[in-house]
């Protein structure tokens, strides 16, 4: 009876149609990873050379938190971003992404915008100071104004009657201190150049015209639409506390993960088609039994990787199917012994109970061994590896569980019937 | 059956493969895959009806020689399909060579892209090497521990030898014909095929466990009786499992081989491979192990 019923709630959450019947709104689906759903892998390198020794986890964190402000304006579903635990690296999951291009150009760069004060003779005219005469980032004086001190950043569209075309530009908004620091700013700089700088680059250097002191502040820098977008973003999440530099890169197109999953299914059908015909023709009753075992494992694991839920790669399938084809060894191991002790001369009933009892030494040794290598393969294996150890891994738990429970308690209850004297069902002849 | 008065001709069989593997392996090498040895994997599709399969190749090329300067070969994987792995390039790059193809052809897709830098493939590299002497060494301990209890003319250091040796047998000739398959096919040493050996591993010992659990409990049952006739017998009695279970296993393999689709066939390769050498050394090559160098009695 518990056997039933927990397949039948493996069934409700395997398919949904049958959740909805039994009054689940959506049912469950298992949840696909990046190679089966498309989407993009990303591995950034932080540069942790100029970070005070000790707060690597914090700056890198930081990166962490950062790079998921930004993602969260794509509207990407479920992305993952995590540190690696050596703090050397960044990992960018996005799921069912459109435009990989535009996320790497969103995620990648630090963003560190700074408001600049021009220095007489070296970045501005040695005359008046009013003429810029230097780009170079070193050349300007650091006013302690930067990215940290912004509220907001929006875009919006120059409308004055000076540019030609509607020329995007962000307009920004200091907290309280920036917006002091910023009126000082524009008060001692008053008709000179104040530069602007994104990443040690020049964006523009525009001449003081009053002094602002409501911390209001507009960049003009010859963007285009997408690009002043991505800065108001990046402004808003804050700048990377570290530079990062992208060192890996996987895209998945959608098309592959569902030829992938399609071709899966048909291989995995197959193959459970021929594990059902064999043990049929090899073990007779017994083997039915174990075929009918089987699917009910099937069903059950299925239900597990939901319910847990383990995310489903191409690998974790490959994992699933494999443990499949050695769920069935247990009952193999066991129907090999039950034909031992019939012909020894007992009855069908005591063979089943000493089949069991006598296999399951060799059946606890040797799937420990499987076991072994999963944790393994789980511990030292990165997203694919790790994806088939999980499945590969379960599969092995729960096919003892099935063929020591369901397997067993089937049995003894056709032994109970008429069919335990016909002996050439259970596969022993010689008698 | 009489199998381990036939072991001199099995031992020689095996030593002939591993000496052919040592040979295969010295002489060919590995490819690496990309993320092993880092490079860049690029995948496109070209549907175009008016273009010819050998036009849409050579404009690849010529898209790589003229956008990263790099010489390339391209595979057609199916029609329209192609795949290009050379050395990593940048994703800046990727849509430059993908720009030139958009402006030649109608609709250029593109598939996958899988971009790995070298310093990251050492470090999977170290990695692996790890988790596979983990593995060899935590199999070991654990036979160990399983056959603690056996009969003191065969202690239980013993039974995990050699099981650890048969199963060394099966990783050694996989890797020598692995090197064969990637000479002639192609196949990498990548991520997954070190998750095939590992997987092996498991198999392997799996298959020898069945029959010392056989040895183990005849030992006991039958003390006294001439050590190599209950050895022989014990692999005769589980002969068939032994087979079988494998057998179920090479099914689903065997399926996901034919059908399962490109990305992981050299994989599914390798572990049928080290299942069927997981069976045959498990029967003509550990229980002999086990008994090498002690009298007969």
């Amino acid at each position: 009876m518990v056997v039933i019923a927990v397949v039948l709630m493996a069934l409700i959450i395997d398919v949904p149609a049958m959740a909805k019947f039994v009054g689940f709104k959506n049912g469950w689906s298992v949840k696909k990873g990046l190679d089966l759903q498309g989407g993009t892998h990303l591995v950034y390198q932080t540069d942790l050379s100029k970070v005070k020794p000790g707060s690597e986890t914090d700056s890198v964190n930081g990166v962490v938190t950062v790079i998921r402000r930004r993602i969260d304006s794509l509207g990407v579903s479920e992305p993952m971003i995590q540190k690696t635990r050596d703090n050397s690296r960044v990992i960018v999951e996005l799921p069912g992404i459109n435009d990989v291009n535009q996320a790497i150009k969103l995620i990648g760069e630090t963003a560190q915008l700074e408001f600049r004060e021009g220095i007489k003779g070296k970045s501005l005219d040695a005359t008046d100071g009013t003429t810029v005469t230097s780009q170079n980032y070193d050349d300007w004086k650091d006013l302690g104004l930067t990215g940290a001190h912004f509220k907001s950043a929006t875009v919006q569209i120059d409308q004055s009657s000076s540019s030609l075309i509607n020329q995007p530009q962000v307009a920004i908004e200091f907290d309280g201190e920036g917006a002091k620091m910023f009126a000082e700013a524009t008060q001692n700089n008053l008709k000179k150049p104040l530069a602007i700088f994104l990443d040690k680059k020049l964006i523009s250097a525009p001449t003081v015209q009053d002094v602002i002191t409501d911390g209001k502040a507009v960049i003009n820098g010859n963007f285009t639409l997408q690009e002043a977008k991505n800065l108001s973003i990046q402004l808003n999440a804050g700048a990377l506390p570290v530079p990062i530099a992208l060192v890996s890169q996987n895209n998945i197109g959608a098309t592959i993960g569902q030829e992938a999953v399609s071709k899966s299914v048909v291989a995995g059908l197959l193959g459970l088609l021929m594990v059902l015909l064999f043990m049929i023709i090899s073990y007779r009753l017994p083997g039915l039994i174990s075929a009918v075992a089987l699917v009910m494992y099937t069903i059950v694991t299925l239900a597990i990787f939901i319910f847990i839920p383990v995310t489903l790669t191409l690998s974790g399938i490959a994992g699933f199917l494999i443990s499949i084809g050695m769920a069935i060894d247990a009952n193999i191991l066991i129907f090999e012994r039950m034909k031992e002790e019939i012909r020894e001369g007992r009855s069908v009933m005591a063979a089943i109970d000493a089949g069991f009892d006598r296999a399951w030494s060799s059946i606890r040794d040797s799937n420990i061994s499987t076991l072994i290598t999963c944790v393994i393969l789980y511990y030292f294996g990165s997203g694919l590896i790790r994806g088939f150890a999980i499945t590969l891994g379960i599969g092995v738990v729960v096919s003892l569980f099935s063929a020591l429970t369901i397997t067993h308690i089937l049995l003894r209850l056709i032994a109970n019937t008429s069919l335990a004297n016909k002996f050439g069902l259970w596969g022993a002849r010689s008698r | 059956m009489n199998i381990l008065g036939t072991r001199k001709i099995w031992f020689i069989f095996s030593a002939i493969l591993l000496m052919a593997g040592i040979f295969a392996i010295s002489v060919f090498g590995y490819r690496t895959g990309i993320d092993f040895a880092g490079g860049t994997i690029l995948e496109l599709q070209i549907k175009d009806a008016k273009v010819k399969n050998l036009d849409s190749r050579q404009a690849i090329i010529d898209a790589y020689k003229d956008k990263t300067g790099m010489d390339i070969a391209v595979q057609t994987t199916e029609a329209g399909r192609y795949f290009v792995r050379s050395n990593q390039i940048s994703n800046g790059q990727k849509n430059a060579v993908v720009d030139y193809l958009k402006q030649k052809f109608n609709q250029v897709d593109e598939l996958r892209f899988e971009s790995v830098d070298p310093t990251i493939g050492a470090d999977v590299v170290r990695k692996a090497i790890l988790a596979l002497i983990v593995a060899v060494i935590g199999i070991l301990l654990y036979l160990a521990y399983a056959f603690r209890k056996v009969p003191k003319e065969l202690g239980s250091f013993r039974f995990g030898t050699a099981a650890a040796l048969a199963t060394v047998h099966d990783i050694l000739i996989l890797l020598g014909l692995y090197a064969i398959i990637g000479k002639f096919w192609g196949a990498e040493v990548d991520g997954m095929f070190i998750t095939a050996l590992l997987t092996v591993v498991g198999f392997s010992t799996h298959d020898t466990i069945v029959t010392f659990d056989r040895i183990r409990e005849n030992l006991r049952r039958r003390p006294g009786d001439n050590l190599e006739a209950v050895v022989n017998d014990s692999i005769v009695e589980t002969i068939i499992r032994s087979i079988s279970t494998s057998v179920t296993l090479l099914f689903v393999l065997i399926a996901m081989f034919f059908f399962g689709g490109a990305t992981l066939k050299f994989f599914t390769l390798a572990l049928i491979i080290g299942v069927c050498f997981g069976v045959y050394s498990s029967i003509f090559i550990a229980s002999p192990l086990l008994l090498w160098g002690i009298k007969k009695r």
